[in-house]
């Protein structure tokens, strides 16, 4: 057993109400530099919809993520010999218009216009090139299905979905979407970081945090193809490359990422998890219906005394281990069982979690009527707005009964709730769906307590850095005991 | 006046050493330059005789020949031009001397008549007593594979000879195939050890061959003269431009099937190519 920790997150998509504001305040501390205009870090997509960059989820297109190869994983995309071929021109690299040109408006004009019949305009301005441009996308083109014909059309999870099904979705009653806030997965078996030919990229010991070091990176760029999540990125100012570092040097001070903190819906949840680094090859390579299970696998247990033995042998902090215990992203992926990784089957084992949306069908229409009433007080599960299938291509690679099991518990949460504050639910519609999910009563509030109202502190459980221990492993803090101090800028006058 | 004598008496040593001087920069200059083709009194070299060119030719013509004789030559000048078409029609290379510097040579040359009369030294050919031992050594010289002991640069990294040994030469200077039939041992001894050629004078200043390093590469070209006619070389020119083409087209072929396999465009192409209804 080889133990270590790992900050993971959980995402609550229902909560999610697609803002903007976590890529907003991603934007403003990190990406808003020359080169880096381009990049969100952190992006909000609609689904059903192409995302961004665009259709980044078809790696028959990007060739990102882990393959099995024979029974053996390997990058889809570069590698040894497949890296060496393409070292030189990099065939599966996004272009700059498959994310989008960024623009910026000339507000000066409002100011500076000379005096005329016409209200002076502030036109776009491209941020590469200069010059007058008219936006054709943007990182949230398809925001709220706009121009869904063009683009949630083309969504690649539509893969296994029969036409029928798709057109379903497609019709105006039926038409539903939900948010899918999306940054650096700090993956467990990292594509980028195999990728690198310089070994610039590198995963953090004590966190496991995923980072660029830009004094080695050679601008490869074969992270960029490698994460199948495209969520490295290249600048071409500074001509290396750039991900999402989770903004450790907050989590370093005790503050939580920026997204996290700005974040309006309280979708987000940061937490430690122990993990088995000597199963991550195992789990990673297994097929493609065991994948979500054989991940969970990898999280262990923090109140297991053996665990905790192992753990500390590893040399994992005391802090740390007290808070993998608090933490409410051992809660919902392991405890609870309630959020799934983004595509596993990219088989990079994300530490991102999500909980799946739950999208009851309310109403239907029955011979021209607006039919509200059902059998139970919500639709069946399986009656769900967004076909399971299509959940399923999202969050547990393909494998329905997983997602179903999800939104049962969901469901039954709500049912227990509804029979708490208003009652007026008849006996069996509660406790034969809790029964089904055995889900006890005192479960059922613990989820809708985190979900609904949990405090700062409960959302965001961060490990102290010890950042003094850090300090120690560089240089010895006893060889400067007793020395000058910081000595003096100015020589000190003296005499009168 | 005992100041005036010894101003007098100074005065004549003075111009007795400036003459001295001048003689013996004649005598300097005729064996560092002159005297890898002519010789004064001893017979012709790859040039003519010069004993007694004082009295056949006049100043005023010796002077602008000898600084170059190209220009002479192509002024159209008969005698320059018979005396060009006599020896072989080869070109005596222009020399950087000053008018006074030549005409100390001239000197040098008219005070020398007597001292080759004199001396009757009999001129033995140098390549006497060597042996194929000495034509091997020179091959190596030659071409490189064995460096000079003061590190001169290597023939053939100027000269071309017709030897199927030799796998690769330069073309900057001429070809030595011939070198022997126009020069003779001595010419290319003598040219070997002081060049009178201007790029050659620079690559071995301060780089002078030794004796034996002289005669071997000597009994070398001598030895490549007179197996000439058998010497087939592989002419590798065509097949190098050949080779190159095929390597060229390679590496195109290669790179526009690369570029091909290139994503070179945003999957929403169709989208973003349509016309903008917006007017910039």
């Amino acid at each position: 057993m080889d133990i270590r920790s790992q900050i993971s997150m959980v995402f609550h998509l229902d909560k999610c109400i697609g803002c903007h504001t976590c890529s907003i305040a991603c934007k403003n501390i990190w990406t808003d530099r020359k080169g880096a205009e381009y990049m969100w870090w952190n992006n909000v997509e609609t689904k059903p919809g192409t995302g961004y960059p665009s259709k980044w989820e078809d790696q028959d297109i990007y060739k990102g993520g882990w393959e099995i190869k024979g029974k053996k994983l390997s990058l889809k995309g570069a590698g040894k010999f497949k890296g060496l071929k393409n070292m030189f021109h990099n065939p599966n690299l996004p272009v700059i218009d498959d994310y989008y040109e960024p623009w910026t408006y000339q507000y000066e004009h409002l100011f500076e216009a000379e005096e005329g019949d016409d209200q002076p305009v502030a036109r776009p301005v491209s941020l590469i090139t200069g010059e007058y441009i008219t936006p054709k996308s943007g990182p949230n083109w398809d925001d709220d299905l706009s121009g869904s014909q063009e683009y949630a059309r083309k969504d690649v999870n539509f893969k296994n979905l029969s036409a029928q099904e798709q057109e379903a979705m497609f019709q105006l009653e039926r038409m539903t979407m939900h948010y899918l806030p999306r940054m650096c997965n700090h993956c467990l078996n990292p594509a980028c970081v195999a990728a690198c030919p310089s070994g610039a990229i590198y995963k953090r010991g004590e966190d496991g945090i995923v980072l660029i070091n830009q004094k080695k990176c050679r601008a490869w760029r074969m992270c960029v193809t490698a994460c199948p999540y495209k969520k490295s990125y290249y600048n071409w100012n500074t001509g290396k490359s750039e991900k999402c570092l989770l903004c450790y040097p907050r989590l370093e001070s005790g503050q939580i990422p920026a997204c996290m903190h700005s974040c309006v819906g309280r979708i987000r949840y940061l937490g430690v998890m122990l993990y088995d680094a000597d199963k991550i090859e195992a789990a990673a390579s297994c097929p493609e219906s065991e994948l979500v299970d054989r991940q969970l696998e990898i999280y262990l247990d923090p109140f297991d005394p053996e665990v905790i033995k192992a753990a500390k042998e590893n040399g994992i902090a005391d802090s740390t281990i007290d808070a993998a215990q608090k933490s409410p992203v051992y809660k919902f992926v392991k405890k609870w069982g309630l959020a799934l990784p983004l595509h596993p089957e990219f088989r990079t084992l994300p530490n991102l979690f999500y909980v799946p949306p739950l999208l009851p069908t309310m109403a239907f229409v029955e011979n021209g009527t607006y039919e509200t009433t059902s059998e139970s007080f919500w639709g069946a599960i399986e009656k769900s707005r967004l076909p399971m299938k299509y959940l399923a291509n999202l969050f547990s690679a393909g494998n329905e009964k997983t997602i179903e099991v999800v939104l049962k518990k969901l469901m039954a949460v709500r049912l227990h709730r509804r029979n708490v504050t208003v009652g007026d639910l008849p006996e069996n519609e509660v406790t034969d769906p809790m029964k089904e999910v055995s889900m006890d009563k005192d479960t059922a509030d613990a989820i809708f307590r985190l979900t609904s109202l949990p405090l700062f502190s409960e959302r965001f459980v961060i490990p102290a850095a010890h950042r003094e221990e850090a300090m120690e492993m560089l240089e010895s803090t006893a060889d400067v005991k007793g020395n000058h101090g910081f000595g003096f800028k100015e020589p000190p006058k003296r005499g009168l | 006046m005992n100041k005036n004598l010894m101003n007098s008496i100074l005065l004549i040593v003075g111009i007795f050493l400036f003459t001295i001087g001048r003689a013996d920069e004649g005598e300097q200059l005729f064996k560092t330059t002159c005297a890898a083709c002519h010789t004064i009194g001893k017979g012709r070299l790859v040039g003519p005789d010069l004993s007694g060119i004082n009295q056949k030719r006049s100043k005023e013509w010796l002077v602008p020949f000898i600084k170059s004789s190209t220009t002479v030559i192509k002024s159209g000048d008969t005698d320059a031009v018979a005396i060009f078409k006599e020896y072989n029609s080869i070109m005596m290379p222009d020399v950087a001397y000053s008018e006074a510097q030549i005409v100390s040579i001239l000197n040098y040359i008219s005070s020398d008549i007597s001292d080759g009369a004199q001396e009757q030294t009999v001129i033995t050919d140098i390549l006497s007593g060597t042996t194929l031992e000495n034509i091997k050594v020179g091959l190596l010289l030659f071409s490189g594979k064995q460096p000079f002991t003061n590190e001169g640069p290597a023939c053939v990294g100027c000269h071309k000879v017709k030897d199927e040994r030799i796998f690769s030469s330069g073309t900057l200077a001429k070809d030595l195939t011939e070198s022997y039939d126009i020069l003779g041992s001595a010419g290319i001894a003598a040219v070997i050890k002081s060049p009178p050629f201007p790029v050659m004078t620079a690559a071995f200043t301060n780089h002078d061959l030794t004796e034996e390093e002289v005669i071997n590469v000597t009994a070398y070209l001598k030895n490549v003269s007179e197996e000439r006619y058998y010497q087939r070389p592989t002419d590798f020119s065509t097949t190098f431009a050949f080779f190159g083409l095929v390597v060229f087209v390679t590496i195109f072929m290669s790179t526009v099937l690369l570029y091909f396999k290139r994503k070179k465009f945003p999957v929403n192409r169709e989208i973003l190519d349509r016309p903008s209804k917006v007017i910039n």
